[in-house]
């Protein structure tokens, strides 16, 4: 969407008079335009001279308008656009991926909420290197140096089964594809997600096929505050910016939400009541230390039960 | 003049057959059936993070979609359009596509079960073949009734508006869904205290100007077709309880109210959802319940999400 003197050399309609009448309102953007009411403007275009030349300057507004929304699609062809690009990502856990029928879903944003040391990096690393050796690439933003490319050789390593001299092309490959950032900052996240929607939108037969945020929380909730309301706006916009990437790319999106003590000491996630909204898929994490068990329990989920579960372990 | 006025305008045959024609009333899941919704009604339903709410849409979505009655088939839909309007961008129509799936196998088996009890043979009838054709093409017909589209802010969801009128048929019922009113909240209030420049006669783009434009282009739409729409609103729990209501003891956790008034004073029906969070499970599954707020009754009802879509919980097993 754009300022109306930017449009004038791309429709004829869009004349200096049309501007000049828009000004008289105090309408310079199509933005402006939007919150007008269409039936005024044209009440208001039929008193002056120029009427039907004005005219046809809403009426042009008005299908530059119909161009700014996403689609009408009908079910059907969802649903086929669904089964034919929306992949399950394994997640390396065959407990796990039974659980959430496949693994972790392209054109979902899923949050992984634990405290520490409940294997939610080490599931984002398992998805990553199944990723990176099978299906495409992942991009990794590391907010915590959490990433660790000797874990990554392991796994991967692990998953090949082959000897370590035969691994080398494997392990190569897998290295290539994922890509590691890291950021400290809402304003880097930002960036690097921008940069990343920009690329995927110029170039076509792109294969980012993940991205992971280890930790979102981290970014997120030193900005967040009662009395500030730019917080919670930079984050839901970086909700929106993830689920768009995700539907339009079809890309699995993994956050992880770390656990900080709440009332009466128990633990609580970091982002908590305004951020549930945003997120597809919450997933909660827990281990139990004595057995090195992992559990996950659904929280939210579009179409699976809240409340299911399941136990795995990470080799 | 005066005879004219004594002629009146329409038998009564006639008026029975307008009002009858135009009564078309939604009627929500159990529980929540006790208030049908009508042509021109604004249904709100408001309750925290996963409380439902987009489910109680969805299966009433369902409802619309299916078709009355198919090669004698009863299906007990009322075979309207249904838009869907996903501000949250979070759908994902496999839920959809499942719960139809087994409303239109249900009502095949139910009609199968009917013959066969009548002591006819089925397969005399219609070849099983014939029937799964049948249940694929009754499919194929709801799902194209159902459309969808997903805003990433609130501009895209203004242009939504604008020229959505254009798009509808002028005859007949849609029903509009709006999958979280709210959901542009932060980011519009962050947009209202930005500097707009320093002409006085500019319409600041905020909060309240694009919700005021929502109200404006919503109650167009009602005026030019006849329509009913259903939207969900996220609230959160973290209110800061005040004296008062701590002093009174209230458990019943009331939500603060954050759309502008714009907004509040075009609904005309609300149902608040929650969870229940006393772990009490039905079977495997969390326990939801729901209150009429506007028209206030008294009764307030429970329910479970199954497969199939939302049970009372007291109608027993899923």
């Amino acid at each position: 969407m754009s300022a109306l003197k930017l449009l004038e050399e791309k429709y004829a309609t869009i004349d200096a008079n049309f501007l000049q009448f828009c000004a008289s309102h105090a309408i310079f953007s199509v933005e402006d335009f939007l919150v007008h009411d269409v039936y005024m403007l044209v009440a208001s275009a039929e008193r002056l001279t120029n009427a039907d030349r004005l005219k046809q300057g809403i009426n042009q507004m008005l299908s530059i308008i119909e161009t700014c929304h996403q689609p009408w699609k009908n079910g059907l062809v969802l649903l086929e656009d669904r089964e034919r690009n929306k992949r399950c990502l394994s997640t390396g856990c065959k407990s796990f991926d039974v659980l959430l029928q496949g693994g972790l879903r392209e054109g979902h944003v899923t949050e992984l909420v634990g405290p520490s040391s409940s294997g939610k990096t080490q599931i984002c690393f398992q998805v990553a290197s199944n990723v990176a050796m099978k299906l495409g690439s992942a991009v990794f933003l590391d907010s915590g140096n959490s990433f660790s490319p000797t874990r990554i050789k392991q796994i991967v390593t692990r998953i090949s089964g082959s000897l370590e001299h035969q691994v080398n092309g494997v392990l190569q490959q897998a290295m290539r594809n994922i890509e590691c950032h890291a950021v400290f900052d809402i304003y880097a996240l930002l960036n690097v997600l921008h940069q990343l929607n920009t690329n995927l939108e110029n170039q076509a037969g792109c294969t980012v096929r993940l991205i992971v945020i280890d930790s979102i929380s981290s970014l997120i909730a030193p900005i967040l505050g009662s009395n500030n309301a730019q917080g919670y706006a930079l984050m839901v916009s970086v909700g929106y910016l993830l689920k768009k990437l995700a539907d339009r790319h079809n890309i699995a999106v993994v956050v992880t939400n770390h656990m900080v003590g709440g009332e009466g000491g128990n633990l609580k996630p970091a982002l908590g009541e305004s951020w549930k909204n945003v997120p597809h898929v919450r997933l909660q994490f827990s281990r139990d230390l004595a057995t090195n068990i992992y559990g996950v329990y659904i929280l939210k989920h579009p179409y699976m039960a809240t409340g299911r579960s399941a136990n795995f372990m990470i080799p | 003049m005066a005879k004219a006025w004594l002629n009146g305008d329409e038998t009564a045959k006639q008026m029975l057959s307008r009002v009858l024609k135009e009564r078309l009333l939604l009627h929500l899941p159990h529980p929540l059936h006790r208030v049908p919704i009508g042509v021109n009604n604004i249904l709100e339903i408001t309750g925290p993070s996963t409380s439902a709410k987009t489910e109680i849409l969805l299966q009433v979505a369902v409802n619309c979609i299916l078709p009355k009655i198919r090669n004698g088939v009863q299906y007990g839909g009322l075979e309207h359009s249904v838009l869907f309007l996903d501000l949250d961008c979070r759908f994902d129509i496999y839920r959809l596509s499942q719960s139809l799936r087994l409303k239109i196998t249900e009502a095949n088996r139910l009609h199968k079960a009917k013959y066969s009890h009548m002591g006819a043979n089925v397969s005399d009838h219609i070849s099983n073949n014939q029937l799964e054709y049948d249940e694929k093409d009754v499919f194929d017909e709801c799902m194209r009734r159902f459309l969808y589209t997903r805003c990433y802010d609130s501009f895209e969801f203004l242009s939504v508006l604008k020229v959505l009128s254009n798009k509808l048929t002028s005859n007949g019922v849609n029903v509009l869904m709006i999958d979280n009113i709210g959901a542009f909240y932060s980011i519009d209030r962050g947009f209202s205290s930005l500097p707009q420049g320093n002409n006085i006669n500019r319409k600041n783009i905020g909060l309240q100007s694009v919700l005021e434009t929502v109200v404006q282009e919503i109650k167009k739409l009602l005026v030019l077709h006849s329509m009913i729409v259903l939207a969900t609103k996220t609230v959160t729990n973290q209110v800061k309880r005040s004296y008062s209501s701590r002093v009174s003891g209230g458990l019943k956790s009331t939500y603060r109210e954050y759309m502008p008034l714009a907004w509040q004073s075009i609904v005309t029906h609300r149902i608040t959802v929650r969870p229940l969070d006393d772990k009490r499970r039905f079977g495997d599954r969390v326990c939801y319940s729901a209150e009429w707020v506007l028209p206030a009754l008294s009764i307030s009802g429970e329910f479970v999400v199954c497969d199939t879509g939302i049970l009372d919980s007291e109608d027993g097993k899923c």
